[in-house]
């Protein structure tokens, strides 16, 4: 017969293991949920960092940085929102940023630069994390085309000196395709930017690639024109503009970026066309007619992406209305 | 029946610890959304005094000034609401400092330029305290041609 307190000591073990097991549980849980929110705090403060610095970059003009937090980095930036993997909600910048869909890597090179249609409207933010090898190709025989090609890598407004590209002659690229597979070989993706019209197919040579080509209409300063992408065509107004469209991830994202500038270009021109009333009633004497016409005709046609030239053409009237004015009549811009 | 009244201390006490790790971790993150918010606002401070909204343009060249001219159509809260709405909310404006006689009131289109202060952004949250950061600039006066010294001053709202 059991006596009576062999049963008891049993249950004991088995209770205490449970009990045991429910704490051990509960703590690995805890711990693992505080090394999630952790992360995603640090996450959420890294976004705010970058914000911080695109913020304080938007001061200069033409400007080059590499970000670098100690840490590998994983973001998706699309339509001015930037989001670390491990969120699901990223924050909105605000801001024009030209990128690839997905940014990875310890450091990410930015570069900026002003758009300014004729006047100062806001910066260009460019993002890279050198996993996409850039090659420019153009048509030597061309002056025309060689002379684009240098505005676009040697030029005020060029590639970012920091982001990895190339400019190849056509002829030298179709003969060239082998090495150049070879050099890009550790490289995620080759994007090859067509200046001039081409038959050249890098298909069997590549296994991620995608091809854009540009054709301008001003054949002067190179302002303006049009961008095939994969996924359709867009106009580009300004070579600041063009450089966006090659980084960009797809004719998608381009778009709401161009859309973007052309929305901050509306307000400014609307912040010049208000001051010019405002100077005119304070300067009876001065006659800004012409300023604020060309101002007002130029407001109601930001926003329409049809055409690039139309732009060119109320940029030279505004410029020389404005150029007009001057001493106790003071410029509006 | 003590093993059973060990589990409960034990569990009182965890709960205990938890409760005081949450409190601990909360007024932690207070602090660092605190510190975030002042770091953004000074950056802020340096980008707004070079804004194409406001920053002078002469001749299509950009100056290192302000133009009040500007800062009497421009209304950032109609556009650009979002833009000041960084992790804490602010008030922005500019304040003309000389000459020593200037009237010390807010500027109007009545009263423009004999007036010192250009309210830019001013947001209709509820605010207890705040603090102010200040950056001296140049303000320019297109009417008359003048060139005055002012601040540019953000006030952190608490």
């Amino acid at each position: 017969m059991k006596r009576k307190g062999q049963t008891g000591e049993a249950f004991k073990y088995i209770f205490g293991i449970i009990i045991g097991s429910m704490f051990l549980i509960f703590f690995i849980g805890f711990a693992y949920k505080y090394m999630t929110v952790s992360g995603s705090k640090s996450d959420a403060e890294l976004t705010n960092a970058i914000s911080d610095e695109l913020t304080a970059l938007s001061v200069s003009l033409n400007a080059q940085d590499t970000l670098d937090y100690s840490r590998d980095l994983e973001l998706y930036i699309s339509k001015g929102v930037i989001t670390p993997e491990s969120l699901s909600i990223g924050k909105q910048m605000n801001k024009v940023i030209f990128s690839p869909l997905k940014i990875e890597g310890r450091e990410i090179y930015i570069a900026t630069k002003t758009f300014e249609l004729p006047y100062k409207t806001v910066n260009f933010f460019y993002f890279d994390d050198k996993r996409t090898y850039y090659v420019l190709v153009y048509n030597q025989k061309n002056p025309t085309n060689e002379e684009f090609a240098e505005e676009l890598t040697e030029g005020y407004a060029s590639m970012p000196s920091n982001f990895d590209y190339q400019l190849i002659d056509e002829s030298d690229l179709s003969s060239n395709l082998d090495s150049l597979a070879t050099l890009t070989k550790n490289y995620e993706k080759v994007r090859f930017i067509f200046l001039t019209e081409s038959n050249i197919n890098p298909e069997s040579y590549f296994e991620n690639y995608d091809i854009i080509e540009v054709t301008y209409t001003d054949e002067e300063e190179f302002n303006y024109g049009e961008i095939e992408f994969v996924d359709g065509s867009s106009i580009y107004l300004t070579k600041e503009m063009l450089v966006g469209a090659f980084i960009s991830e797809n004719k998608d994202e381009y778009d709401y970026n161009m859309e973007l500038a052309l929305s901050k270009l509306n307000s400014i021109t609307n912040l010049y066309y208000e001051k010019s009333k405002f100077i005119s009633t304070r300067l009876p004497n001065c006659d800004y007619t012409s300023v604020k016409t060309s101002l007002n005709n130029y407001k109601g046609y930001i926003g329409n992406t049809d055409t690039a030239m139309t732009y060119q053409s109320y940029v030279n009237t505004i410029e020389a209305a404005n150029k007009n004015l001057g001493g106790e009549c003071p410029e509006i811009f | 029946m003590e093993t059973i009244v060990v589990v409960m201390v034990f569990m009182i006490i965890l709960v205990l610890g938890l409760v005081f790790y949450f409190k601990v971790s909360y007024s932690a993150g207070q602090e660092t959304i605190e510190d975030v918010c002042i770091v953004s606002n000074y950056v802020l401070l340096s980008y707004i005094a070079n804004m194409p909204e406001v920053q002078c343009s002469i001749n299509n060249k950009q100056e290192n000034c302000i133009d009040t001219a500007k800062l009497m159509v421009f209304d950032p809260g109609r556009e650009y609401g979002s833009y000041f709405s960084t992790i804490c909310s602010q008030k922005v404006y500019f304040t003309q400092l000389l000459p020593e006689g200037i009237v010390e009131t807010n500027c109007t289109l009545d009263n423009y330029p004999n007036c010192n202060e250009y309210m830019f952004y001013e947001p209709q949250d509820d605010y207890t305290t705040s603090i102010p950061i200040s950056t001296p600039v140049t303000l320019y006066i297109p009417t008359t041609g003048e060139y005055q010294l002012g601040k540019l001053t953000i006030e952190i709202l608490q």
